[in-house]
């Protein structure tokens, strides 16, 4: 319940942000109408054409931030589903833009060509990253740069390591499914240090994930492996 | 009568200062709380426009670094939260300012703050 309060609330805050410039757009060129009127002059075409770009502009922004609602909406639809990790990692950054930005903080988003596929319920992994995402950022300080790198899971017998990466490594055995690696800089004040994270409700959706996770504070990321 | 306004949303700060200055208010906008201190310090401000939630230096603490600068100078605060009381019960004790406003802004409820803030600190001086 919290997670989906912080998404409304995150992207509440931009609608709003939005409208402002709408109406202030509006209103600006309801203002240089009124003078025009008075003073029985044309009003300036270049000031229609600003103003008009303007709306238009904000009207294709909010376009956008309904979608990637719509989409955060619909991932409560199934419990288990293919998940495209790229797709839900891209959505997770512009969930998270308002998050990212009061801390002035960036996250890069890295996927492969091709899209990775996994089973899982895409409104917990959303759920998770975006709490580890706040752990990290409330461990870190102002100004971090973050980035998110998607990659298939090797199939390699003893290890569950991503191509050039060195994972959890775990009985031998066929691991077909994601690797996600979430890494990070501190900004120019540093936070508090290692993230407190995962806590018991992480634990959970990583129980219903049935994923594996590794915090390595000292190498400054994160890892998860899904099935 | 010199007004500083402040928010990260460009196209939103400057369009509002356009509109003050066009009813005869002069009116200064920066885009982050950095900017809003530099131009502090080059001119002399009646009252700043903030928006709580900028990136950077947020709308509380740039009000603090103001308050401390600047101890004449009156506080509105903008935010884009649904309603005054979680607005208010969000930012507690340090984000105290004379007023609070909602987005989208009435330019007409923003003018008559205005007048009242400047009408109470010409009686206290």
């Amino acid at each position: 319940m919290r997670f989906c309060g912080e998404v409304s609330a995150a992207v509440s805050h931009e609608i709003k942000n939005v409208l402002a410039i709408i109406k202030e757009t509006a209103g600006l060129l309801g203002d240089h109408a009124a003078r025009a009127l008075a003073e029985e002059q044309q009003l300036p075409p270049e000031q229609v054409r600003e103003a008009t770009g303007a709306i238009d502009r904000q009207v294709r922004r909010a376009d956008g931030i309904v979608r990637r609602l719509n989409r955060f909406a619909h991932s409560v639809d199934r419990e288990s589903e293919g998940v495209e990790l790229g797709e839900s990692c891209r959505l997770l950054a512009e969930l998270a833009t308002r998050l990212l930005a009061g801390r002035s903080a960036t996250l890069q988003v890295v996927v492969p060509e091709q899209e990775v596929t996994v089973q899982a319920s895409r409104f917990r992994l959303l759920h998770f990253l975006w709490r580890g995402l706040e752990s990290v950022l409330a461990a870190t300080g102002p100004g971090a740069r973050l980035q998110l790198v998607v990659s298939a899971r090797c199939e390699t017998a003893g290890t569950a390591d991503a191509p050039g990466t060195p994972g959890i490594h775990g009985a031998a055995k066929t691991v077909p499914g994601g690797h996600l690696e979430l890494s990070w800089q501190a900004g120019e004040v540093v936070g508090s240090g290692a993230p407190e994270f995962p806590g018991p409700a992480e634990l959970e959706l990583l129980a219903q994930l049935a994923a594996e996770f590794e915090l390595n504070p000292e190498e400054q990321r994160f890892v998860l492996l899904l099935p | 009568m010199r007004i500083l306004l402040v928010d990260d949303e460009e196209e939103l700060v400057s369009a509002l200062a356009e509109r003050l200055q066009l009813r005869g208010i002069t009116a200064d906008w920066a885009t982050s709380g950095r900017q809003a201190l530099e131009l502090a310090h080059r001119q002399t401000y009646d009252v700043a426009v903030i928006d709580l939630k900028m990136p950077g230096i947020s709308g509380v603490e740039l009000k603090k670094q103001l308050v401390a600068g600047f101890p004449g100078l009156r506080f509105i605060f903008m935010s884009g939260h649904g309603s005054l009381s979680t607005f208010e019960s969000g930012i507690g004790e340090a984000g105290h300012a004379d007023y609070f406003l909602l987005k989208p802004v009435d330019i007409n409820q923003l003018l008559g703050r205005i007048s009242e803030l400047l009408a109470t600190s010409h009686q206290g001086h």
